[in-house]
């Protein structure tokens, strides 16, 4: 104790002593390569939180205590450099040397990080700097386009919509087919619950190898987000605001109510005129505005790093009514103890969201509803209390979007709160110990109501509330265990761990009807009187699943020229059945630098790689192995009626993952100091022993359909990531870069595994009512590509006003049946590319111009399936091209129903200016109050090159009319290519923001 | 002493450190990945109580929900004469399935066919599982002979009447009763082995059956619907093994009819009421209802979207399926399950098997239709309705392609419709009653004695036409509705007096082969201008082919002749 005391008064004279000898050193920071100065680069001496900053000529200032010490110089872009000062120095000039390769950054792998010359598998990193700007309200927006071989869509402008995010295509139709994310080590973390703001940089998984560290869960690549920390030195401060205007970018070309009048008049049908001018789309859509605030601040001594971020996020959904207000904040401290050996970290996010969703339904009734109807009623009119005064057509299906979406309310609250803590202790100078827990809580609220006098859905049971709550919880625990030395030539590096994973879901659900008022909305349901009359549903459930592994790894450079890394996995998960609990998940990759042989100048890096890994797929839902009872219908018994339980699954004890083999095969190279690089990998891989609900025989069985493991699916695959920095000059410089994904195969091996037959064929995904229902319009084959669209084939209108289809069967009859079906089209893309152009002009402009694009999939326009029929023009609006469907002879279609057929698949190639944003920041003096001003203008979507007719051009991974749900045998993922009505428009945003760093 | 401190310091914090790592890693919870489970129920967990037995001995019955309104109905109901579902507009043209079961150019890949297949086979094998349950409760001493044994023998009977009905529409099918064991693919068997097996079945298991009616026995697989599964069995076994077998037919009948335990409701609507599970004439219901017992939604399918506000039904129905003229008029105008038609004076005041004419909402308004079909000058013969958006049902439907006018064809009136209900019916459904008993005695008695004018015949139908309000017949051939120009058909007036009394109550397809008219089916074809809709009739159509869905996963299943 005595002892202590003396050293803190030592301490506390001395640091008296020091500031009362400082001296003042000054100096020049230029770039080593042309000698210029360079602006904006931290100066600060090591081991305090002082320090300066570069001015515009790149010259910093600043007071150091005397004695020796050491400055760190860092920009972004550049390599740090740390410089020992003598006692007596004053003037320093330093040369920083641009950090050129972006080979030598370091990316995030599982469980690690490894710098991007030793990756050996197929990795792709983007930075924040790289990443979409503008109208930006999810992290998956960042990277859409960016990372070569990574399809993010998300078709129509739905604000509380989700995208779909494929990694190298379709690698699953089962279960699970959107990517494992793994936000800061939290496994199964969910995008909705990290602020675009607060991400710092976000790497994909893409091959076997490197997913395969992730088991059972890597099979659709891995997504790995790393937040932003706080830095030891300056206390920073950061806003980031933004404003955004969003609109429609298109609607479907219908009828306005001139050619509705005037088509109708042509059939001489006395028309369905209801006397007025709508544009219902005009009606149901508005010019929706946004603002998003995002303030952060951080800093850190040596041994504490902090930063805290709070983003507040206020949109307007392009549909009326619509939209969400989201809270999100988040918490990082890193704590470093017992000489720096241990270092603990506490990561917290919290979101808080309240979304109006409005109903998608709208859009199709909008589409459809006649043009010269009126949307409100005048006062007085029949019905215009019956309808709360607006117009109603009393049709079967058919309703006034107006009133849909001004009626009803359809709400929810997400809360979303993610904690994790981390320990890392350095057992010995190589060797470190970690454990990790984290939980994430997740609740969904939803209310919806429907309004007693609301024709399409209220009024007929007088009012209907619906209370929904899904949470979900779900607890990680894992330890690992990490060594790291040489041995001879050879560095190395090995991992250990062991994970724990527990999800746990619940959620209550009840709706009910026959309200006395409005009143009450979905608060009160107990005011419903159906509950009494025995009417009105309640439902309730909790179900439980674990996951536990053991995994390692190791790395190995041999003389920074061979790599090779070798990963093995072995994860059991209480979904799978009694007899395959446990699922080996091994990998293995290596590469070696040519460049180290080839010895050009112009050749930077030339590492060529191979990996091989296999990965797995879990269940969706637990319990899927056993034999359950559910309740069916119930049983008249004496009397009274008993539910009546019976099986609702077979037992399947041999129930287990889904496993994908692939092998990867690439280069990453960089040419000439950098000016040129990237990546080119090919891929083939095989899923097998697919996660399919399968129809199965009874008996023997108990259920018609059981979770199989069944069949193989194929793809392969090229992509190619280049970046050119074309010009790069003070004045202006200019960087394209390109990612292109080529499909090369994507193929149905089989669906059929011992005695479960496929029958070759099957065809799916109904195309539905009014009319055309039992009309599938995908056939799914074994030994064919996925997503055939199928159907008739469309020769014209005969001269009677009758389709005409073509004879594909060849015997002779012309029938329009389904033995005259084919092969009309393809769903899925050929190839895929993002094209990105970044400029600075001077010190203080930039812009972005952002392309992205899919090639080669057909889409199946159904609006023009089910409304380019002339005659439906007096019971719907129909499309504009309606009056086109005629004979050579220039007679009108005369049937009355829509026939899906080649005549409605249409090519779905597009080109999308996606991103385009142009920035200034402000050139500040050293000592500004400010560290950073910069304004931007983004635009989203601001054109887009097509000859597609329908809603959005965009890939359809998935029907949304399955879903993939798995109590459909056959997910949607097995149909793509369908655009479904009730898709939300397209929409064209701009918004202006501002970053500012104090 | 500072450096102790720090190696206490060190081992406190390693000592927890590794406590932490090991105590989840070494735990015995570390590699358990048993399922727990929390809202579902496994089989550890049921079969504990009596009312979990009963629950289960239901499940065999809730099978029977899809009888109805299902598939089965569908394909024996639009088949026949008396419904057809056409195409109106762009709604119910489906890829023309429902057209082609009119038309009698069915394929195999049909979605009713399937849906039909497999509504039997689920009730198949559920007796088939609950029979394996219950014999192995009576196997390990659970429960005695005594009371599952007549369970069993419950569920058997239950079994056969599912082979009847598929007998009756799929022909060879194959036979399977055991279940653990049940070959994967099980093989065909002829339509004489099915036969037998049906007749084996009820012959050895009826005796083991309550003969009480009513109470626990109500909607149950008792003694008398064993005799009425026979009794249909041996009346048309002429159709289906080509043996006649009408003196055991009539037997069947006769231990009914003779057992007392039914007697003719004297309102025949009783049977079709809301609240209609008393009714004495019922030998087999089904009792449906609307919130515990869904099946039956005969208001969805049968009524016009705007018959929504005459019953103030919670949802709107689909226009769908409604009956054809000549089978309407087969109705003499005071027979009293025809109804009247609405008119514009008002509503229809006689309730019957049909909605007809004007229709009107529960105020006693017009049912009004914004989408009428309107005149079109420019093509005169074009289909228009010509009294305006005024919902009438004309009961002669021109067409069955989309130029079918969406208010074309008289609806079923039959059962009645609750006011203010629900897409579900709680009516109860009559699979077997008395009066299809009598006709069917009368019928056996007729074909024993091939005499139009035998008295026992004349005796039972003039006692079911006698409740309907019309006179007696003194001759039993006449002509049918859709072959007047024929002349006398034998026995007229009993397939006459069967469809008025059996309308969908799917008895009318069968009759129709047992009178050999089923293939005659140009006679009562409505036109269609729709390609691709075949034109694939003839003898074999009087039985369905095996669905593809089947007969893709089961090589051994036979199809039938003709497909």
């Amino acid at each position: 104790m005595k002892r202590f005391l003396l050293t803190s008064l030592t301490l506390l004279l001395s640091g008296a002593f020091l500031f009362a000898q400082e001296r003042s050193v000054s100096g020049t920071v230029t770039d080593a390569s042309t000698g210029e100065g360079i602006p904006g680069v931290n100066v600060l001496i090591q081991g305090t939180t002082s320090g300066s900053v570069t001015d515009i000529d790149g010259k910093f200032q600043l007071e150091v205590p005397s004695g020796a010490v050491t400055l760190v110089l860092s920009y972004v872009g550049y390599k740090t450099v740390t410089v020992a000062l003598s006692p007596a120095q004053t003037t320093v000039d330093v040369g920083l040397e641009a950090d050129v390769t972006a080979l030598s950054e370091v990316v995030v792998v599982g469980y690690g990080t490894q710098e991007k010359k030793e990756v050996t598998s197929a990795v792709s990193s983007v930075k924040a700097e790289n990443f979409n700007q503008g109208n930006v309200n999810n992290p998956a927006q960042l990277i859409q386009g960016k990372v070569a071989g990574l399809s993010i869509t998300k078709p129509g402008g739905n604000p509380n919509g989700g995208y779909q995010i494929r990694v190298r295509g379709t690698s699953s139709v089962g279960q699970n087919t959107q990517p494992l994310v793994v936000i800061d080590g939290i496994a199964g973390g969910s995008l909705d619950n990290i602020d675009p703001q607060d991400i710092a940089s976000i790497d994909v998984l893409k091959d076997g190898s490197s997913a395969a560290i992730y088991g059972t869960r890597g099979s659709t690549g891995v997504i790995l987000v790393t937040t932003k920390t706080g830095k030891e030195g300056r206390f920073e401060v950061d806003y980031n605001g933004l404003v955004t205007v969003e609109m429609p970018a298109r609607f479907v070309p219908m009828m306005d109510a001139d050619g509705f009048r005037a088509l109708s008049l042509e059939l001489g049908i006395s028309t369905n005129d209801a006397g007025s001018t709508t544009n219902w789309f005009e009606e149901i859509t508005q010019t929706a505005k946004s603002h998003v605030h995002n303030l952060s601040m951080s800093g850190g001594s040596s041994k504490t790093t902090y930063r805290a971020s709070i983003n507040y996020r206020d949109a307007q959904g392009i549909a009326i009514t619509t939209g969400f207000r989201q809270l999100n904040s988040s918490l990082n401290i890193t704590q470093k103890g017992l000489k720096d050996k241990l270092t603990v970290t506490y990561n917290l996010f919290g979101t808080f969201k309240q979304a109006d969703y409005g109903f998608d339904e709208a859009f199709r009734y909008a589409t459809v509803y006649n043009p010269t109807a009126p949307v409100n009623l005048d006062p007085g009119a029949t019905d215009y209390d019956r309808w709360q005064g607006y117009y109603q057509s009393i049709a079967f299906d058919y309703y006034n979007p107006v009133a849909i979406l001004e009626l009803n309310t359809n709400q929810g609250k997400d809360t979303r709160i993610n904690q994790a803590i981390r320990g890392s202790y350095e057992v010995l100078e190589n060797l470190s110990v970690d454990a990790f827990f984290s939980l994430q809580n997740e609740s969904f609220l939803r209310g919806r109501y429907y309004d007693k006098n609301s024709y399409w859905r209220g009024v007929d049971t007088d009012g209907r509330g619906e209370r929904e709550l899904n949470q979900n919880f779900n607890q990680l625990f894992e330890t690992t265990v990490r060594w790291t030395g040489d041995i001879g030539a050879a560095n190395l590096n090995v991992l250990g761990g062991y994970s724990y994973q527990d999800f746990i879901n619940e959620g209550f659900h009840a709706y009910g009807g026959i309200f006395i008022t409005d009143a009450f909305g979905f608060n009160n349901l107990g005011a419903a009187r159906q509950f009494p009359q025995g009417l009105g549903d309640i439902d309730s459930y909790k179900d439980r699943a674990k996951l536990i592994a053991f995994f390692g790894r190791v790395n190995l450079n041999v003389n920074e020229t061979y790599f090779l890394s070798a990963s093995v996995r072995q994860e059991g998960s209480s979904k799978f059945g009694e007899n395959n609990k446990w699922g080996l998940f091994p990998a293995v990759s290596a590469g070696v630098e040519l460049a180290n042989f080839i010895g050009s100048p112009s050749i930077d890096n030339l590492k060529a790689r191979v990996s091989w890994g296999v990965t797995g797929n879990l269940p969706r839902n637990s319990y899927a192995s056993l034999f359950r009872l559910t309740s069916g219908s119930s049983f008249f018994y004496n009397g009274a009626f008993v539910p009546g339980y019976g099986p609702g699954s077979n037992a399947n004890p041999d129930l287990k993952w889904e496993k994908k083999s692939e092998i990867d095969i690439g280069i990453d190279y960089s040419f000439m100091g950098s000016r040129i690089f990237g990546s080119l990998d090919y891929y083939t891989r095989t899923t097998s022993d697919l996660l399919l609900n399968f129809t199965v025989p009874v008996p023997p069985n108990l259920y018609n359909s059981t979770l199989s493991n069944i069949g193989e699916i194929k793809n392969s695959g090229i992509e190619l990531a280049v970046a050119w920095k074309a010009v790069q000059a003070t004045a202006l410089s200019y960087t394209p870069s390109l990612t292109f994904n080529y499909y090369l195969e994507n193929k149905i091996v089989s669906l059929s595994s011992g005695d479960l037959e496929f029958g070759g064929f099957r065809d799916i995904s109904d195309m539905g009512s009014p009319g055309q229902n039992g009309t599938p319009l995908i056939r799914v084959e074994e030994g064919k590509e996925m997503g055939q669209i199928w159907g008739l084939v469309y020769e014209g209108v005969d001269e009677t006003g009758n389709w005409v289809f073509a004879d594909v069967n060849g015997d002779g009859i012309k029938s329009g049946g389904n033995e005259d079906r084919a092969v009309i089209g393809h769903g899925l893309p050929d190839f895929d590319l993002g094209f990105s152009n970044t400029f600075t002009f001077g010190q203080n402009w930039d812009a972005n111009i952002f392309f992205r694009g899919s090639f080669g999939h057909d889409l199946l326009n159904s609006y023009r399936g089910f409304y380019e029929v002339p005659n439906l023009v007096t019971g719907y609006n129909v499309y504009e091209t309606a009056g086109d469907i005629r004979s050579p002879g220039g007679v009108l279609l005369t049937t009355n129903s829509g026939k899906a057929s080649s005549l409605h698949v249409e090519k779905g190639d597009f080109l999308r200016l996606d991103n385009f944003n142009i920035g200034y920041n402000f050139s500040l003096p050293a000592n500004a109050a400010f560290r950073k001003i910069r304004l931007y203008l983004a635009g989203n979507n601001l054109f887009t090159i097509s000859g597609y007719k329908g809603v959005d051009p965009e890939v359809r991974w998935i029907d949304q009319e399955i879903g993939s749900d798995d109590s459909y045998q056959m997910g949607g993922v097995l149909s793509p290519g369908l655009d479904r009505r009730n898709t939300w428009f397209v929409t064209r945003s701009v918004s202006l923001g501002v970053n500012l760093g104090f | 002493m500072k450096k102790q401190i720090k190696m206490k310091r060190f081992l406190f914090t390693g000592k927890i450190f590794i406590a932490v790592v090991f105590m989840l890693a070494i735990g015995q919870s570390c590699t358990n990945l048993d399922e727990e489970v929390y809202s579902e129920i496994t089989p550890e967990n049921y079969f504990q109580t009596e009312e979990q037995f009963i629950s289960a001995l239901g499940n065999a019955y809730t099978q029977l929900y899809g009888y109805a309104m299902g598939d089965i109905h569908d394909m024996r109901e639009l088949s026949s004469d008396e419904m057809v579902t056409p195409t109106r507009g762009a709604d119910w043209d489906d890829g023309g399935h429902l057209r082609r079961l009119h038309q009698h150019s069915w394929n195999n890949e049909d979605p009713t066919l399937n849906g039909s297949w497999n509504f039997c086979f689920g009730g198949v094998s559920t007796a088939n599982r609950l029979i394996a349950t219950f014999q192995g409760l009576i196997d390990d001493g659970s429960v005695s002979q005594d009371v599952a044994g007549g369970y069993i023998a419950e569920l058997k009977v239950l079994r056969a009447f599912f082979y009847l009905t598929l007998l009756d529409t799929f022909g060879k099918v194959p036979i399977v009763t055991g279940f653990a064991d049940a070959p994967a693919l099980p093989a065909s068997n002829t339509k004489q082995e099915v036969y037998d097996f049906i007749e084996a079945e009820l012959t050895t298991n009826a005796s083991l059956l309550t003969q009480d009616v009513g109470g626990a026995a109500y909607g149950r697989a008792n003694y008398w619907v064993a005799q009425m599964i026979l009794a249909k069995l041996y009346l048309n076994a002429v159709s289906y093994t080509g043996n006649v077998q009408w003196t055991k037919a009539k037997t069947a009948c006769e231990a009914i009819i003779n057992s007392g335990k039914f007697e003719l409701e004297g309102d025949y609507f009783t049977n079709f009421n809301v609240n209609n599970s008393g009714s004495k004439e019922f030998i087999f219901a089904i009792p449906y209802d609307k919130v515990y017992a869904q099946g039956f939604n005969l208001p969805m399918k049968s009524l016009h979207y705007g018959s929504q506000f005459t019953f103030n039904l919670s949802s709107q129905p689909w226009n769908g399926f409604c009956s054809m003229k000549e089978f309407y008029d087969s109705y003499a105008d005071n027979d009293l399950r025809k109804g009247d038609a609405g008119t514009v004076d008002g509503p229809a005041t006689r309730r019957g098997n049909f909605l007809a004419g004007y229709q009107y909402t529960a105020a006693g308004l017009p049912v009004l239709d914004d989408k009428y079909e309107r005149q079109d000058p420019a093509n005169p013969s074009r289909p228009y309705d010509e009294d305006g958006d005024w919902v009438n049902f004309d009961p002669d439907v021109a067409t069955i392609g989309s130029l079918t006018l969406r208010q074309a064809g008289a609806r079923v009136g039959k059962w009645q419709y609750e006011i203010g209900g629900t897409t579900e019916m709680s009516n109860d459904f009559s699979v077997f009653r008395l009066a299809d008993v009598i006709l069917m005695l009368a019928e056996a008695n007729w074909r024993l004695s091939g005499s139009s004018t035998d008295a026992v015949a004349l005796g039972l139908l003039n006692e079911v036409r006698d409740r309907a309000g019309l006179d007696p017949v003194s001759d039993l051939d006449a002509p049918i509705s859709f072959k007047v120009e024929d002349g006398d058909v034998p026995g007229g007036e009993i397939f006459n007096e069967r469809g008025r009394e059996m309308f969908e109550e799917q008895s009318r397809r069968t009759d129709l082969i047992r009178w050999g008219m089923f293939t005659e089916v140009e006679k009562w074809k409505l036109p269609t201008t729709v390609t691709g809709d075949f034109t694939v009739t003839g003898a074999h159509t009087v039985l369905f082919p095996i669905p593809k869905s089947q007969t893709d996963v089961n090589p051994n299943l036979d199809q039938n002749d003709g497909y």
